[in-house]
Formats: structure tokens, sequence, C-alpha cells
């Protein structure tokens, strides 16, 4: 078995068959004008450290120039990419006068949140104002910058000999724009220790209660479940047991699990259907997690540093090498 | 094993010690600094006073020594020059430091500083009211009164450093440094541009990438144009020149010159998932790159060319009927 990712020009290749892939790589060399550059390390700015216990996958250099870009060698480090409790609109503050700055780091941390789940709160903050920023904003920039300045090895990891079984934490912030009193999805799929997915996005339509917004959630980490559950099958492992959907709100899991039909939850229907369907057909199962141990949360709100490094720890985040 | 050792059985504490001529920074004492002055003066770290747990410093501006506990080391700054340093067996002047500015420069009478006046749009704004209101009841006064002109620093305005406005500017004039011209026609006056015109020239028709034919008549065909760079190493010095054509896509049409516009990408959660299970299995991962990618696709549609600048031809009708993929058409990605 060989797998062959292709990224344009980029190209990994993986699998168990050695012999394979050495048969591979010199078909490629014949038929394209190809560079072998040996043990996978460098990819699309994703450096790859090979371990005895895993993968490591940082973008340590990506943060330097990101740095050095941001004029903030010299600055001093902060222990969370955000301040607690402050609510971002996207009038407040004067506007800055030339936002070129101001988007160009932005893209740029949206880049980083590849192997930096534990930014993807405050980068989805900061984008938001990408149209017309201002100087409270471009100071929360700053600010996960300076995070960045304390943890600039920091990265996911992949243990070896870990399962290849999904489990799943979703969670939403109900109301959690201002400006729009939408609601934040978050959810994080884990394959077996190793995180592979997550995401916090605005969602489309404001939810008239946390159930609702729950449950958006819900949807939304059921869909990746059901594709990441193809992928992996696709590579030729089948998935046994039904993926665990972790949620903290005990309504959103009856509404999924119960099938009656209530009147507060009439206008949810598509969502709700889909999920249950799900649930019956055994693709995923809804146990309740409590609130300290709701791993999505990392992605709705911003946390004290505590919380925030028992987050991270959980989302196998590890500082290179210190701590392998 | 040092004595020291044997008699109180750890190694000696070297954390006190300190580079030798480095940067210090000493803290002047009580009677020679107030509020407004400098609080510390900088020195050259001598070495330590040998009665005292003091260092010794060299205060070049007071020209003399200065034994103090307060000091501040910048180890990594030394204080003389190395060109300065070889030169010290002479050393009966010492360097001049134009740096360590005197108290008069720095308090100079009759330099006031102003708060600045918003600046409202002038129609709209109150300061508009009072010029009119003697112009309106005093009618001897005459029309065009000049208000005397607002004191304002003479200081140049700079933006505030720690948003990094400055950043981008310090790094476009390295590159901009080596001039890159914008057309050929700029570039063929130096030979470096035009030897990297003609090394592509020579890949490109090495490669096969087109044919010269005389124009067909119904056909218009497509411009092309020379973008040029300076490819600079890591450390910033100059590589190499480099010269790219490039097709002028963007006269082209859609659903008669091209259809498709892809590239193949990975979704970052599949180049994730791989690796998580190539790490789970401990298998092996190889990684290959594929040079001048857009050059390898070969060309459904039938796209003329008009021949480069700088091409030597014989009949002004020919262009080149392209069999392979160039940068900057439409399609070139998906090949």
């Amino acid at each position: 078995m060989v797998f062959l990712l292709v990224y344009v020009d980029d190209i990994i290749i993986t699998g168990n068959d050695i012999g394979l892939i050495t048969k591979l790589q010199h078909m490629l060399h014949s038929t394209f004008q190809m560079k072998d550059l040996g043990h996978l390390t460098y990819f699309l700015g994703l450096e790859v450290h090979s371990r005895d216990h895993g993968l490591f996958l940082n973008q340590h250099k990506y943060i330097q120039d990101l740095i050095e870009l941001a004029g903030l060698k010299d600055a001093t480090a902060v222990d969370t990419p955000m301040e607690v409790n402050v609510k971002y609109r996207k009038d407040e503050g004067e506007p800055l006068p030339d936002p070129f700055l101001y988007r160009q780091l932005v893209g740029s941390l949206i880049y980083l949140t590849i192997t930096r789940p534990d930014i993807s709160y405050a980068v989805h903050i900061a984008s938001k104002f990408m149209q017309a920023p201002r100087h409270l904003h471009f100071i929360a920039v700053r600010r996960i910058i300076r995070y960045l300045i304390g943890s600039p090895t920091r990265g996911l990891f992949f243990p070896t000999q870990s399962t290849l079984n999904l489990t799943s934490y979703s969670d939403a912030d109900w109301a959690g724009c201002p400006d729009t009193m939408k609601s934040i999805t978050s959810w994080c799929i884990f394959l077996g220790d190793a995180l592979i997915s997550w995401k916090c996005k605005k969602q489309d339509c404001v939810s008239k209660s946390s159930t609702e917004a729950e449950y958006r959630a819900m949807f939304a980490a059921c869909s990746e479940i059901v594709w990441l559950r193809g992928l992996i099958f696709e590579f030729g492992f089948p998935p046994t047991d039904p993926t665990p959907l972790h949620g903290d709100n005990t309504s959103a899991i009856q509404i999924a699990a119960n099938p009656v039909y209530h009147e507060r939850t009439k206008h949810i229907d598509v969502d709700c259907h889909y999920i249950r369907e799900a649930f019956t057909r055994g693709v995923i199962t809804l146990p309740h997690v409590n609130t300290d141990l709701q791993i999505a949360d990392a992605f709705t709100k911003a946390l004290t540093r505590q919380r925030h490094k028992f987050l991270s720890s959980k989302l196998m985040l590890l500082d290179l090498p210190a701590s392998i | 094993m040092s004595p020291y050792f044997h008699l109180f059985g750890h190694a000696p504490n070297y954390s006190n010690l300190h580079i030798f001529g480095c940067t210090c920074f000493v803290r002047l004492p009580a009677d020679e600094r107030n509020k407004l002055t400098a609080q510390s003066v900088k020195c050259a770290f001598l070495g330590y006073a040998g009665t005292q747990k003091r260092f010794l410093c060299y205060d070049p501006h007071a020209r003399q020594t200065r034994v103090s506990r307060n000091v501040i080391f910048f180890e990594n700054q030394p204080f003389f020059h190395t060109q300065q340093t070889s030169t010290l067996p002479s050393l009966s002047v010492l360097p001049h430091f134009p740096e360590s500015p005197t108290p008069v420069q720095r308090f100079k009478p009759g330099y006031v500083y102003h708060r600045r006046t918003p600046t409202s749009d002038p129609s709209t704004g109150l300061t508009e009211v009072p010029s009119h209101l003697p112009a309106a009841s005093n009618p001897v006064l005459p029309t065009s009164y000049d208000p005397p002109p607002l004191l304002k620093s003479s200081r140049p305005h700079k933006p505030p450093e720690r948003y990094g406005f400055s950043t981008p500017v310090a790094m476009s004039t390295t590159l901009s440094s080596i001039s890159i011209p914008t057309c050929y026609k700029q570039a063929k006056e130096h030979e470096c541009w035009q030897q990297a015109m003609e090394a592509e020239l020579q890949a490109l028709e090495a490669n096969h990438t087109w044919d010269i034919i005389s124009c067909p008549p119904h056909v218009k065909p497509i411009g092309s144009k020379w973008v040029y760079t300076v490819k600079l190493k890591s450390d910033g010095s100059l590589d190499r020149y480099k010269a790219r054509l490039v097709a002028l896509g963007n006269k082209q049409e859609y659903g008669f010159d091209y259809e498709e516009t892809f590239a193949p990408v990975a979704k970052m959660t599949t180049v994730r998932t791989i690796l998580a299970i190539a790490a789970s299995k401990a298998w092996p991962l190889h990684q290959m790159d594929v040079k001048n990618t857009f050059l390898h696709g070969d060309l459904k549609e039938e796209i003329y060319m008009k021949l480069p600048p700088g091409m030597s031809t014989t009949a002004s009708d020919e262009v080149c009927k392209l069999r392979r993929s160039l940068y900057g058409l439409k399609q070139a990605p998906r090949a």
C-alpha cells in the first residue's frame, strides 16, 4: 500500500511497502523532472520532525519571519493569545491609516493555524476585521504575535502506536459575535491521540437559544466526521465503532437522541434530522462531557493562563524539543 | 579537580564574572544625578575592585574610573570596536564619544512643544465661526483677515514604531538596491539581463514549448512579456538574475481559449490525517518536488502567441503555436 499526496508540485509519498515506494519514485523520476528531497522535513512551510515517539509538526521559521514582519523582535512574550473577557467590536477605536500590514499579518496568522490550533480563536476574531481594521484590533493582533514569541517551537504532535479511532468534541459560543449576535461553532476531531481537524467559525444565521447554537455546531462536526470516516476508510482502515461526539449541552444531546418533535426546535429540522440519522445509523454516539473537560472550549473563548495551558496540552501541542 | 573543589566540595561559582571590555551602564551616585538627568552612564567594564565587592568601570566622558555595585552589563556589545582595539597599544588618546549628549544640547531654551489640534473639516467645524463674526459685526476690518500662523513643532513627524509600519519599507530597500527592469526595453541595455533571457529562451526551446509557424488568418495571437527578478540567497546576497517569459493570459477568453483553471491541492486536514496515520503506523515519509511544474502540461487548446520580445524573426507574420503550458496562461495550473 502506497499513498501519494500531491500539492501542486510538492509530493509526499508514504506507505507500508518500501519496495513499492522506491519503484514509484523511479517511475516519477523517469516521467517528470523531479527533485528527490529524501525524508520529509519541510512541506509547504511545515517543518516535520521525526522522533522515536512520533511525528512533530511545527512552523518555527514561519513564526520567526512573522515576528520580524510585525517588527516585534524585542517585544516581551505573553502567556495567552488573547485577553480574557474582552469583546472586540467592528466600530471601536480609531481606524488604521493603512490596513495593509494588518491584513498581511492576519493572513500569515491564518496560515499559521495549520499547526497552531491554540491561536485559532484569536485569529478568528482578528480576521473578522480585515475589511476595516482599527487600532484596538491591531493591538489584539500584536498580542497574538507576542504570544507566539513565547512559544515559537510549539506544534502538533502525532504519536506512534496511537489507535485509528476518531474522537470528537463540539461546542458553541451562543451570540459570541457582538456585532451580529451570531454564535460561534467550534469542534475538534482526534485520530487516536492526534488532533487532525478543528474549526472555529461564526455561524451563518442567528440562533435563538444556546441549545440551537450548540446543535448547529454538532451538525457541522457531524459532517466532518462523516467525511473523515470516509477518508480513513479509503486509506484502508474501516472504522469499526461509532465516533463519539462529545458535547456539554444536555438539551442538544437530547434533541438528537430523542425523536420527540418539539415546538421550540421546529425551525432547526434539517440539522436535526441529519444528526439523528447519523446517530441511528451508528456513525456517531453522543456522550456528555463535563465543561471542564470540554476540549473544544479552546475554540470558543479567550482563556485564562492555567486553562489555556491545560487545553493546549490536551490538544497534543508540544514544544520541541524539550518535552520529547 | 581544583583545590577549591577539594576544600568546599563544589565547583566555584563563575556567574558573577563578566566579559572584559564590554559595554555597561553604571548607575550614577546620588550627588551626580537628579530627577531630570540621566540615571546612569555608559562605561567600559574593566574588572573587579580589589578590596570591595564592586565592579570597576571606565567612564570615558568623565575620564575617570567608577567603582559601583549597580551596573547593568551588555555582554555581547564590546565597548571599543574591533578596529579600535587593534590600535590599543597607542591608547594615549581615547576615542571621542559623540553619542553622549551634554545637558545643554538636550534642553534648548525657547523650544516649545504644542498640543496638536484635531484636524476637523473646516466647513463643519467650529473654527470657521469666529472668523466670520468680526467681519459681519465690524465691516471696517479687512475681510481677508489672516490669522496668526499656528506655532507648530518643526520636529519631523514619524508614525510610532511599535506598530511596525516602518518594517516593510526596510525590507524593500534591500531589494531595491539592485534595480529591476520592468520591460524589455530597459533590460536589453544590461548584459546580465540579456544572458538571463537567453538562458530562458534556450530552456523553453529545449523543452519544445512551441512551434514557429506563420500566423493563420483567423487568429489573433496573445502577447507575451518578460518578468525580471533578482534571486537572493538566504543571507541576502545576490544569487542570480532571472528572466521569465510569461504569456499574457488576461487576453484569453473563457470557453474559447480555456475552460478549466485549477491546481490540484490537498486539504490541510488530509495532510494532517496522512501524517497522523503514517506516524501511528511508523511508515517512512518521502518527499519529492517537480521542477518547472507549469511547463510540463501539454496544451489541449490551440493557442497562438506573438514572438517574445528579443527573439529574432525572419518573416513578420510568424507566431508561436504553443505545445506546452507557459506561465501566465489561464489553464497553466491545471496541467
